[in-house]
């Protein structure tokens, strides 16, 4: 399989396939990423599609200086909020991530999760999502989020301390 | 940064069991998929995209040759300009070229008078505009990158095929003819 430099390097020559191929490979996570910040599905296929289209016009001259998830986090975000702010079917401007939402009442330990979550700021939560969720590594949310590592390190140890001193989500973070 | 974060130097220090991951999978995922007519529009763009691009290219060739060819023009009209006498070149135009630049503009001025006259001349008006300039130079090479209809009658050459020599012929004819020669 190729990497995504060498895709890349690929699609600067012209080739369609190529882009296809990076397009396959990172669409589900621009999708999650895109519902997370519009928890609506017709919005985040709008940023899926705006999110791509925007990826497209850097073709050809487009040089990847970290991974694609740092360059595509932020063009996910902003374009997310744009197509919110445009659209009519969010109702409220409030933050998205400030929307837990309501997990079903048998699966207990996800509603307790979801509750401690809420406690969380929004920068804390955010962090949280991109190292757990996204699974991204400090340096790439560092560089995602445009702060240095250090501030990222200490929003996301406020944020597992938090689940770690409560009884409800310690156990996610037993050896 | 506090005294409790520089413990939490590395990746490893902020492990967590997979469940984790899982649930807040569970809690912020949508549970739905991105449908094919989205993966079609993305992809159809993305081809459209790169077919312009591809296209640019060759276009850029024969702007480059119609360049090339005005330039050859320019420098051969400076030329004539400078070792020609007003009344010599009124009588006798051709007795004041060097053997080699007179050879070039014979061969010039045959292609202009064997092709660019009359019915010919018509044919390599191109655009139908009653008149051969550089833009029926590039008008003959959208045609021929496109792959669309070619016709006999833009052979330009004579070599029983319609292609970039063709275009060149006609390039380099266009800018002479727009030199007034």
């Amino acid at each position: 399989m190729k990497s995504d430099e060498e895709l890349i390097a690929l699609v600067n020559d012209g080739d369609a396939d190529a882009f296809e191929a990076l397009y396959y490979r990172y669409r589900d996570w621009v999708y999650r990423l895109a519902w997370r910040f519009t928890r609506n599905h017709a919005d985040a296929l709008d940023v899926v599609q705006d999110t791509f289209g925007y990826l497209l016009r850097k073709f050809p001259g487009f040089e990847l200086t970290a991974s694609m998830t740092t360059f595509l986090y932020p063009v996910v975000k902003h374009t997310s909020f744009a197509v919110r702010r445009k659209s009519r079917r969010v109702s409220s401007d409030d933050e998205v991530l400030d929307e837990i939402p309501a997990p079903a009442p048998k699966e207990t330990s996800r509603r307790e999760l979801a509750a401690v979550l809420g406690v969380l700021s929004d920068e804390q939560r955010e962090v949280l999502m991109m190292k757990y969720l996204d699974d991204m590594s400090l340096k790439e949310i560092a560089a995602a989020l445009n702060i240095p590592i250090g501030t990222v390190k200490s929003r996301l140890h406020q944020a597992v301390q938090r689940l770690r001193d409560d009884r409800r989500t310690r156990d996610y973070f037993l050896e | 940064m506090s005294d409790t974060t520089e413990h939490f130097d590395d990746e490893a220090d902020f492990g967590a069991c997979p469940k984790l991951a899982e649930d807040l999978n569970a809690l912020f995922g949508s549970g739905l998929s991105v449908p094919a007519e989205v993966d079609r529009a993305v992809i159809d763009r993305a081809n459209r995209h790169f077919v312009r691009r591809g296209r640019r290219r060759p276009w850029s060739r024969w702007a480059a040759s119609a360049a090339a060819a005005a330039a050859v023009i320019i420098f051969a009209v400076v030329l004539e300009t400078q070792f020609s006498g007003p009344s010599e070149q009124e009588s006798k135009p051709d007795q004041h070229f060097s053997a080699p630049l007179a050879e070039r503009k014979s061969k010039s001025d045959q292609f202009v008078s064997t092709t660019l006259v009359g019915k010919a001349r018509l044919a390599t008006d191109i655009d139908e505009n009653g008149r051969v300039d550089i833009l029926d130079a590039f008008k003959l090479a959208r045609h021929i990158e496109s792959a669309e209809t070619r016709q006999a009658k833009w052979d330009i050459n004579g070599d029983g095929q319609v292609n970039r020599d063709d275009v060149d012929v006609l390039a380099f004819a266009a800018v002479r003819l727009d030199k007034g020669v």
